[in-house]
């Protein structure tokens, strides 16, 4: 797997940005959940987006997936906008952005074994049976699972394991943005910090970019180089980690600092 | 002198189709005093919530008490008649619920859902149970509370429904309050707030609380004490000064460790390797051995008994210094 780019070396965040959303906007009825959101991943960082239920988090992660539609602005992955694309014209990017939800057992099929579910993301790639079997022992040894629950169904797995399938999965296209909203909330305190530190390694030894959304400030300035904060839809301040902390200028950030001390 | 609950080898028993039965406790031992507030912490799966179920008589059906007994005021809860339970269960042992929505009658306006218990366990006259049901949302910090009595459940937002649940809770100033993970549900801010209003209004009214969560931050925020559960047991116990400087049971210390800094962090923060065991696929010997770095050959075939310390006690052959 040398020569593909997820697996090259090591990489620090770059200037170049990947992924850019521009002035991004999505109704719900009267409800306004994305109000003119714009931000930029660099390559090879870990962008936290910080937010409370309603904050629209959940929404700016669909949207930049497109697992729903924007009804305003645009989303820019390595300068294409890919926000109006149809379906078909979508597929290639698909592969290149990744995502992870915080309910792993409503992204795995229960009818599926384990193995299957890794082996039709291989397949939808177009890789051979053999070479998708040496990828899935490789990932699973990678991220710390015993191939032993290859043959297992998810109701027999853990949160913590299901949620790492997820991440395997994730992986097996080899994308250059994974987009992870809220993968550890479901989970207990101590697997909590076995996935963020698996997100870390990933991180470190892949250089993967990655925008990780939690409302758990703890957690994403652990992971995140930078920082958002989201509002009632709104971006209301991004900046460094370090500026974010010790001089925050939102009164709302404020407010999510005093909270998070405690 | 006594106290208020007193918890003795308490024991229960789960059944699964396919698997058969399992013990998801194993011998609970736990003491609240009056107006004490106790912290039951553990992972999913620990026993915490059965623990907390038995206390309210409330075990499902596929579960079986098989031993211990849960001495309230000279009351074994765990042998109480159906009608017994009625004079304690919301009137002597009040529950606050993790999920309000869930807790609260959808159709039913506040105010009524709070005078319920008001009319039932202190027979207070109509109008009188609705004059306090507003005074008690008044105590939980509801703004214009007259008015959101007449309000439903879904007109609230999730840290209000919370402040009801607790005003329910408290309607009949009981002597115990469980509450169960009473802030999962809830962001940061208005969990810090709701676990800041839990504590004063049972402070101010001289009950005692347990609270059930998963999280050791949170209940060295408020607890006077503080019991650590794993796979069904109790391995660690005692005033939270001491618990969360020096831990004894390598679980604890370890929970400790992995705590995530509010800062910027080039090292990762150690964690606990492995999973929590199912009642079904206990280890041998400790339950915690195969996660834990102290653990000797001893561990693996021996169940550490209950060593008191001072202040407390621990579940542990090998306890940290």
């Amino acid at each position: 797997m040398g020569r593909n780019r997820f697996w090259r070396a090591p990489l620090f965040a770059s200037m170049r940005v990947i992924l850019e959303a521009k002035a991004l906007t999505k109704r719900f009825g009267g409800l306004t959940a994305l109000r003119d959101v714009s931000l930029d991943l660099r390559e090879g960082e870990i962008l936290g987006l910080v937010g409370e239920s309603g904050s629209g988090k959940s929404t700016l992660a669909r949207v930049l997936t497109r697992l729903i539609e924007a009804d305003s602005g645009q989303i820019l992955f390595e300068g294409t906008d890919i926000a109006g694309l149809r379906e078909s014209q979508l597929r290639p990017f698909r592969r290149k952005i990744q995502f992870i939800f915080q309910d792993p057992d409503a992204a795995l099929n229960p009818r599926q074994k384990i193995r299957t579910t890794l082996w039709r993301a291989y397949q939808a790639g177009g890789v051979s049976r053999a070479k998708a079997e040496s990828g899935i022992s490789r990932l699973l040894e990678n991220l710390g699972v015993e191939s032993g629950i290859l043959d297992r169904y998810p109701a027999h797995l853990s949160g913590g394991q299901k949620q790492r399938i997820v991440i395997a999965r994730a992986l097996s296209t080899q994308p250059s943005v994974l987009i992870a909203d809220e993968p550890t909330a479901s989970l207990d305190a101590s697997i909590q910090v076995q996935v963020l530190n698996l997100l870390r390694r990933l991180h470190r030894d892949h250089g993967l970019s990655m925008i990780f959304i939690s409302h758990d400030l703890r957690a994403v300035t652990y992971l995140s180089g930078r920082i958002g904060v989201l509002r009632w839809g709104r971006l209301v301040e991004m900046g460094e980690r370090t500026s974010i902390l010790e001089n925050p200028q939102h009164p709302y950030t404020k407010e999510l600092l005093k909270n998070s001390r405690i | 002198m006594n106290p208020l609950l007193q918890i003795r080898g308490l024991e229960i028993r789960f059944r699964r189709p396919d698997c058969g039965r399992a013990a998801v406790l194993r011998g609970v031992d736990l003491a609240i005093g009056r107006g004490e507030i106790v912290g039951l912490v553990g992972e999913s799966g620990s026993g915490k919530s059965q623990t907390a179920a038995a206390i309210l008589g409330l075990t499902p059906a596929n579960a079986q008490v098989t031993g211990g007994s849960a001495d309230f005021e000279g009351r074994d809860l765990l042998h109480l008649s159906p009608s017994e339970w009625q004079q304690i269960r919301g009137r002597r042992i009040a529950l606050v619920p993790q999920e309000a929505f869930g807790a609260l009658n959808p159709c039913l306006r506040i105010g009524s859902q709070i005078s319920e218990s008001l009319q039932a366990h202190l027979k207070l006259e109509g109008r009188e149970a609705r004059r306090r049901s507003v005074e008690l949302l008044d105590s939980v910090a509801i703004e214009r509370a007259d008015e959101v009595a007449g309000w439903f459940p879904h007109q609230l937002s999730g840290g209000m429904r919370q402040r009801v649940t607790i005003a329910i809770a408290l309607a009949c100033n009981p002597d115990l309050v469980l509450a169960d993970e009473p802030t999962t549900a809830l962001d940061a801010i208005t969990r810090v707030q709701i676990l800041d209003l839990l504590e004063r209004a049972v402070r101010s009214r001289g009950s005692a609380m347990l609270l059930i969560t998963h999280d050791l931050t949170q209940a060295r925020q408020i607890c006077d004490r503080v019991a650590v559960m794993y796979a069904g047991q109790i391995v660690e116990e005692g005033p939270v000064a001491k618990l969360y400087s020096q831990p004894s049971h390598p679980y604890t210390r370890g929970l400790l460790r992995a705590n995530l800094p509010l800062g910027v962090s080039a090292e990762l923060v150690s964690e606990i390797p492995g999973r929590s065991p199912s009642p079904w696929e206990l280890p041998p010997g400790c339950a915690f051995h195969p996660r834990c770095d102290r653990a000797g050959v001893d561990c693996r075939e021996q169940v550490p008994a209950w060593a008191a310390t001072g202040s407390g006690g621990h579940r542990c052959l090998h306890p940290c210094e």
